[in-house]
């Protein structure tokens, strides 16, 4: 689903031949959507989104839910915690209103982010997608008795 | 051995032409069989169980899709599994008419073409859709607007009253050459597509040339891949295509049975 684009600076790219769920612009779900494949977001999602894929918020698209996916390109408005296992990508156009937990990330210049963002390299950003990530504070001097 | 049954209104003399083509190209190949005419007082289940018992094999349905409908309900009531060994009823189709979509899909949209693929007989086995317990090919099973679909989790809300969903399990839009679909509308892979389509409005010359009309005017939105879906409606029957045009009480369960039937498909077949 994800290639490296060579015209874009090696850039992730979704293909969109392999998208199996589209939730088109005229559509709107309600409930805990889960899918085990790839999940193309292009209308309204309530509740909750889970997919054992990728998944791709377009432009237009707004979420008020949960989102837990492989890997993601969020494009869209996401109100709502997001964890992804591998890689994420927001776009410049993306509005994203919660906590993300995530193991790679790129943000592009322009997209608005509201929430804490957890970026580790180990398993944790599953594990860690019902909870809010957590932020270490800054260690300040000890104080001496 | 070949049994064919021939839809009542193929006698219509509209039809006499291409019923004595059909004849002609089936003495010609060697594969004449036993035939059965569908009259309204016909018992169709009870001739498929004796042609099933006398060792015929393949079961062609003689006209539309309907014809094909009606014979693959008696088929499969008669036990049966495809691949058990010296139990592989297949089912097979010559299109006489109009309304030829599943004669389409198995590669037999012509006469002379559905006479080769008979020959051939390659069989595959497709996954039949079931609406409120009665088994539907499903090529397109079309509901009206103004519904909902109910999953086991979820549902999906249509915001636009002009949106129309079809549930298939085989590609029936004609899309193959569009590489986004390539994975979806695949009749073995044990779940159906509950597809939301949009039908563009075309002004003037864009009616007859524009690309959406030819491949059959649907422009496809969304695409939710599914084992049972249950279509919700505000009215108490809904008005359904599947296979043919008929009505059903809401709310409609629509389920995906794996592999069940065995059809015999051509070359060039959509599957």
């Amino acid at each position: 689903m994800f290639t490296k684009d060579k015209n874009q600076g090696g850039r992730l790219r979704m293909e969109d031949r392999e998208n199996e769920t589209i939730i088109g612009p005229s559509v709107k779900v309600e409930g805990d959507f889960t899918s085990d494949g790839n999940v193309l977001v292009q209308g309204l999602v309530n509740g909750s989104l889970r997919t054992k894929g990728n998944l791709k918020v377009e432009v237009g698209a707004k979420i008020k839910a949960s989102v837990e996916a492989t890997n993601a390109i969020i494009r869209g408005q996401i109100k709502g915690n997001i964890a992804i296992q591998e890689s994420l990508e927001i776009g410049e156009t993306a509005m994203v209103e919660g906590d993300i937990a995530t193991k790679i990330i790129s943000i592009a210049p322009g997209a608005v982010i509201n929430g804490h963002c957890l970026v580790s390299p180990a398993e944790r950003a599953g594990q860690d997608s019902a909870e809010p990530a957590a932020v270490q504070k800054p260690a300040g001097p000890r104080e001496r008795p | 051995m070949f049994a064919y049954f021939l839809d009542d209104w193929t006698a219509h003399k509209r039809y006499a032409r291409e019923v004595d083509s059909l004849d002609l190209l089936l003495t010609q190949h060697g594969i004449i069989g036993r035939r059965l005419r569908l009259g309204r007082l016909h018992d169709l289940d009870a001739s498929a169980r004796d042609c099933a018992a006398s060792g015929i094999r393949t079961f062609v349905a003689v006209g539309n899709d309907g014809t094909a409908s009606k014979l693959l309900n008696s088929l499969l009531k008669i036990d049966w599994r495809p691949g058990e060994k010296g139990r592989s009823l297949a089912l097979a189709v010559l299109p006489i008419g109009e309304e030829q979509k599943i004669a389409s899909c198995l590669g037999s949209a012509t006469i002379p073409e559905a006479v080769q693929t008979l020959v051939g007989r390659r069989t595959e086995s497709i996954d039949v859709g079931k609406l409120n317990n009665r088994h539907y090919f499903m090529t397109l099973a079309t509901f009206p607007p103004k519904v909902s679909l109910g999953f086991l989790s979820y549902t999906v809300n249509l915001l636009d009253d002009e949106h129309q969903v079809h549930i298939c399990n085989i590609n029936a839009f004609n899309l193959k050459s569009d590489r986004r679909y390539q994975k979806s509308f695949n009749p073995q892979d044990g779940t159906f597509e509950a597809v939301v389509t949009r039908r563009p409005l075309a002004v003037g010359w864009k009616k007859l040339f524009s690309k959406e009309r030819q491949a059959g005017g649907y422009q496809i939105e969304s695409v939710f891949p599914h084992q049972k879906i249950t279509v919700l409606s505000r009215e108490k029957t809904i008005t359904v295509v599947a296979d043919a045009e008929k009505q059903l009480t809401a709310p409609v369960e629509v389920e995906i049975e794996p592999r069940k039937l065995l059809v015999v498909v051509g070359a060039g077949n959509n599957l």
